[in-house]
């Protein structure tokens, strides 16, 4: 039989309980794709909008080459959380179908015949997602271009990235899915009897902890030399800077969960901290692109004071760097919601069995719901506690800019984006409740 | 094992038990899935009696309501109609938050597989019905160490379950539904997923645990071997209980 037709053989049957590993990473692809398309708009807007370079002889540099350098670190701050969320829907997409691939080899389905399925299956859901993502940006372009950006606003004519653009990201987001599924397909133990070991998890190396400390180190000395060293080389070591947060992430989330589940009496606190210690990479995968919002809504706090200043030459870049790292937050707490929704149903569905057979020994539904919050929330304080720390760590030079008013529009952005990512984790309810209907 | 060939609606009972508080007693259940238009019931009227410390299996074939029946005796559901009496009440009349209690303090449960939780070594997966009845944990797990030392896994309470074999896999399981010290101990099938020895072993000492605990133990299962183990063994087809066997004293 034919790739082909052993995939429609099988599609033609799916139950109500594999839809969501269905319809979850389309959501997750297209919310992928849409944040990519609108991030690249603002770079080519401004890309398009440059008359000279950052220092063009004599007399101010041109606005729009600093803008366009900044467009390109909001889309290389984004590029990492972007990347997780198509990684996440690809792995919930693959892993979901092992006992169905599983089932196939035991019926005599090539390894290549099951690998050329997966692939198949992940690049189709992401190439539908991809669709509805730019569907949404294209919705989204009017409303893009009212936001206000170098004293007047960006036109939809320029937010329009043009067909060429649209194709490269859509292939781009396939390609990652696939790519994604590949691994996530040879990562998982799937022998013919879908039989995948748990067993304790190898604890991480405490050179992430060094790595992360030369990193802060380097960007302390290197905008320590303000003027001496360019923007791009600025930039580039703001991103090393804030991208060892991944390597110290997982650790701390490691040593966090085993603090816990020590001192844990409650079995909601228990079992979200084990679930923390037993994969801290994931639990700091699900909640850093929050951590990504924290840094950015410190950076647009600390920039719009920046804008109050007399110092200030350029008349709108303070202004205009806060709305900047606004809408970035946003883009990046719709990815960090998903990221969380797609992460939760995954592991319902996962453990549907163990939450039934809770629910029969007598486990209400209340008592499963909390559990599942508190491995948001623990990890979430974690990486929030962790960002702020890195966040007033790299900007420390900057803090004097910062009033009250400012603080509390910090407080704000943070809490919505973490609202936000709770509402991400309550589209999962519903799952919760039929993994654990009984009869 | 001596056939004692008895078919309802009289209740089946053992010869000899004297009557117990803490007897399970079914009447006249019936339940239909879904529509009861041009499908037969799950179950046509059983009627019961599970003596407090007895060991009952329920065979059948695939269809014949041995799942249903063990469902609507633990409370799992509600049946179309009939009474399952225990302790003094009948559970299927209790809303559903007080059969959910029920089960988390009557009731224990062992399922062919997929019941521990994989994050959780097997004591805290053993302890977490009473964590979960809000126990410390402390006292938990001080509650059930001897209970899987008991069953032969000494030694093995800080193994995740992906680190154990599948016959202590299920013992961490029949530890975690006799860790609240239940009266009725539900197994489904408990052995499905073992080879014939391991499986052997686990259900003599599924049995001799559940005796030694003073519960009482009701056991589907396709495998004459696993009912052997039990005193009784109900057979069921059709949605009616058709044969009782007792065990004679030879074990048979």
């Amino acid at each position: 039989m034919s790739t082909l037709r052993l995939w429609w053989l099988v599609r033609r049957h799916e139950t109500r309980d594999s839809r969501p590993t269905t319809w979850l990473p389309v959501i997750a692809f297209g919310v992928a794709t849409a944040s990519l398309l609108v991030a690249v708009s603002g770079l080519l807007a401004f890309d398009g909008r440059r008359t000279g370079g950052l220092s063009d002889g004599p007399g101010p540099a041109d606005p729009a080459a600093l803008y366009t350098v900044l467009a390109a670190l909001a889309v290389g701050l984004m590029a990492v959380p972007i990347l997780t969320l198509g990684g996440l829907a690809a792995r919930l997409s693959v892993s979901r179908r092992n006992r169905r691939l599983a089932q196939l080899r035991l019926a005599g389905a090539t390894s290549g015949q099951v690998g050329l399925f997966t692939l198949a299956e992940t690049s189709l859901q992401a190439g539908v997602g991809a669709v509805g993502g730019t569907a949404a940006y294209l919705a989204l372009i009017p409303a893009l271009s009212r936001i206000p950006f170098l004293g007047g606003h960006l036109g939809t004519d320029e937010l329009w990235v043009g067909p060429l653009a649209v194709a490269a990201v859509v292939a781009a987001v396939v390609l990652l899915a696939a790519v994604s599924g590949l691994v996530s397909l040879a990562a998982v133990a799937v022998t013919p009897l879908g039989v995948a070991g748990r067993v304790s998890p190898a604890r991480l190396s405490i050179l992430r902890v060094l790595a992360t400390l030369v990193a802060l180190v380097g960007w302390v000395a290197v905008s320590g030399g303000m003027g001496q060293v360019g923007i791009g080389v600025m930039c580039a070591m703001l991103v090393i800077a804030v991208g060892s947060i991944n390597l110290i992430g997982p650790w701390a989330m490691m040593l966090f969960g085993h603090v816990v589940a020590g001192l844990a009496r409650r079995p909601a606190m228990l079992l979200a901290a084990r679930r923390i210690v037993d994969d801290p990479r994931s639990a700091w995968r699900t909640t850093s692109t929050m951590g990504l919002g924290v840094l950015l809504a410190t950076l647009a706090t600390v920039t719009d004071g920046i804008a109050t200043s007399p110092e200030d030459d350029l008349p709108y870049l303070g202004q205009d760097m806060a709305t900047g790292a606004l809408i970035t937050l946003a883009i990046v707490s719709v990815i960090a919601a998903t990221a969380a929704g797609v992460v939760q149903a995954a592991r319902v569905l996962d453990q549907a069995p163990q939450y039934r057979a809770l629910a029969y020994a007598g486990t209400d539904l209340g008592t499963l719901h909390w559990a599942r919050t508190l491995e948001v929330a623990l990890p979430l304080a974690v990486t929030i506690a962790l960002t702020l720390g890195f966040s007033l760590l790299l900007f420390a030079s900057a803090s004097s800019f910062i009033g009250a008013g400012m603080l509390l529009r910090f407080v704000a952005a943070v809490g919505l984006s973490v609202g936000l990512l709770f509402v991400g984790l309550l589209a999962s309810r519903g799952l919760l409740r039929d993994a654990a209907r009984l009869g | 094992m001596r056939d004692t060939t008895t078919v309802t609606p009289t209740p089946a009972r053992s010869p000899g038990w004297p009557l117990s508080h803490d007897d399970l007693v079914a009447d006249g259940l019936v339940h239909h899935y879904g529509s009861t238009a041009g499908q037969g019931p799950a179950l046509a009227g059983v009627s019961l009696r599970i003596a407090a410390g007895e060991s009952v299996a329920v065979m059948g074939p695939s269809g014949s309501g041995k799942t249903t029946l063990l469902h609507v005796l633990a409370g799992i559901i509600r049946p179309t109609s009939g009474s399952v009496g225990w302790r003094g009440r009948d559970i299927t009349g209790l809303r559903d938050r007080e059969r959910t209690a029920l089960r988390r303090n009557d009731f224990g449960f062992v399922f062919q597989s997929g019941q521990l939780l994989p994050e959780l070594p097997a004591e805290e997966n053993a302890a977490l019905p009473l964590m979960l009845g809000g126990i410390s944990r402390a006292a938990a797990l001080a509650h059930v160490r001897p209970i899987l030392d008991g069953l032969g896994l000494q030694g093995l309470g800080a193994r995740r379950p992906g680190e154990l074999s599948g016959g202590q896999a299920q013992r961490v399981a029949i530890a975690r539904a006799l860790a609240g010290s239940p009266g009725v101990v539900f197994a489904d099938e408990p052995t499905g997923a073992l080879d014939q020895q391991t499986g052997g072993a686990v259900m003599a000492q599924l049995v001799a645990a559940t005796r030694a605990h003073g519960a009482s133990l009701v056991v589907v299962t396709h495998d004459p071997g696993v009912a052997r183990a039990c005193e009784r063994t109900l057979v069921m087809r059709d949605g009616l209980v058709v044969a009782e066997h007792l065990r004679d004293e030879a074990g048979r």
